[in-house]
């Protein structure tokens, strides 16, 4: 289960949307996660604290502010996580590449391949608008031609 | 209890905010993802951020597929399907297929979307390229930026 699916599965908890034996698999999965992102640790003390005995239901036990305020925490987590890419802060943001399954840091080295990718759309690009050019002149010509 | 509400529900709108800018999933995505770019044929860039900021970009990724024609084929499918929902379009066909593509995926301020895909097969080299760019640039301005990487 990526990430992106983990927090759908977060977002289902927190709108009653899993059965109990969804449930009990999100928290199997979340326990070893523990410590590691904010809106696991929140999802947890919610789901722990859900299995005090007595408590029967979190849609109905947890107060509806705390329950908007963790689901806003997920949600802007969600947000930032996806726009920041791979494990990066957002301040920092992201620079990095793969090439051939091995990934590359090195910044002259991804700027050279950014190059050789757009280098060849850039010929493309032109070869697309110079035929557009043609293709247009012929059409013009026909046009004007005399034997209309 | 109203006014507690409408915080509770402001609080949930502002925090989307970030989330609405990319929230339209593409068919192309997955082609972005790590998972896919560990393939021996793929090499995959992602800037995005600060990282981003010599380009004026909000976010730059592409990745290119040598001598794998499933992986192109797909990568050409989910690009012509998300390039039906384009505000527009330039594209060029080769014998059938999709050669190259340029769609405008719409979007606002720093969070304009744009497609560039080219298909070097069969004939050229079996290679072929996709690139989501995202910033505050028209298409015109995109189309000079990547033509001045012409050498």
């Amino acid at each position: 289960m990526n990430k992106k699916e983990l927090y759908n599965k977060i977002d289902l908890y927190f709108e009653a949307g899993l059965s109990r034996k969804e449930e009990e698999l999100l928290l199997r999965r979340l326990l070893p996660l523990q410590g590691s992102d904010p809106a696991v640790d929140e999802t947890l003390a919610v789901m722990l604290a859900s299995r005090i005995p007595g408590k029967t239901s979190v849609s109905k036990k947890i107060p509806l502010w705390r329950i908007a305020a963790v689901a806003t925490a997920l949600i802007a987590a969600a947000g930032i996580g996806f726009l920041a890419g791979n494990h990066d802060s957002a301040a920092r943001g992201t620079m990095l590449a793969y090439v051939g399954g091995v990934m590359v840091d090195d910044p002259h080295e991804i700027m050279n391949i950014i190059d050789n990718q757009l280098s060849d759309i850039g010929e493309s690009s032109e070869f697309f608008a110079r035929t557009v050019s043609d293709d247009l002149d012929d059409i013009r010509d026909a046009l004007n031609s005399e034997d209309l | 209890m109203m006014r507690i509400s409408f915080r509770i529900l402001l609080m949930i709108v502002m925090s989307m905010m970030p989330l609405c800018a990319v929230a339209e999933n593409l068919s192309v995505d997955s082609f972005f993802r790590e998972d896919f770019a560990k393939n021996p044929a793929v090499t995959m860039v992602s800037v995005s951020g600060k990282q981003s900021d010599w380009t004026g970009l909000t976010s730059y990724r592409s990745v290119s597929v040598s001598d794998d024609d499933d992986k192109a084929d797909a990568m050409s499918r989910a690009v012509r399907k998300d390039g039906a929902k384009a505000e527009f379009k330039e594209t060029s066909f080769k014998d059938g297929h999709l050669h190259f593509g340029f769609y405008g995926l719409g979007g606002e301020g720093s969070h304009r979307r744009y497609l560039f895909f080219l298909d070097l097969r069969p004939k050229g080299k079996s290679k072929t390229t996709l690139v989501y760019i995202e910033g505050d640039w028209s298409p015109e301005e995109v189309k000079a930026m990547i033509t001045k990487k012409i050498r």
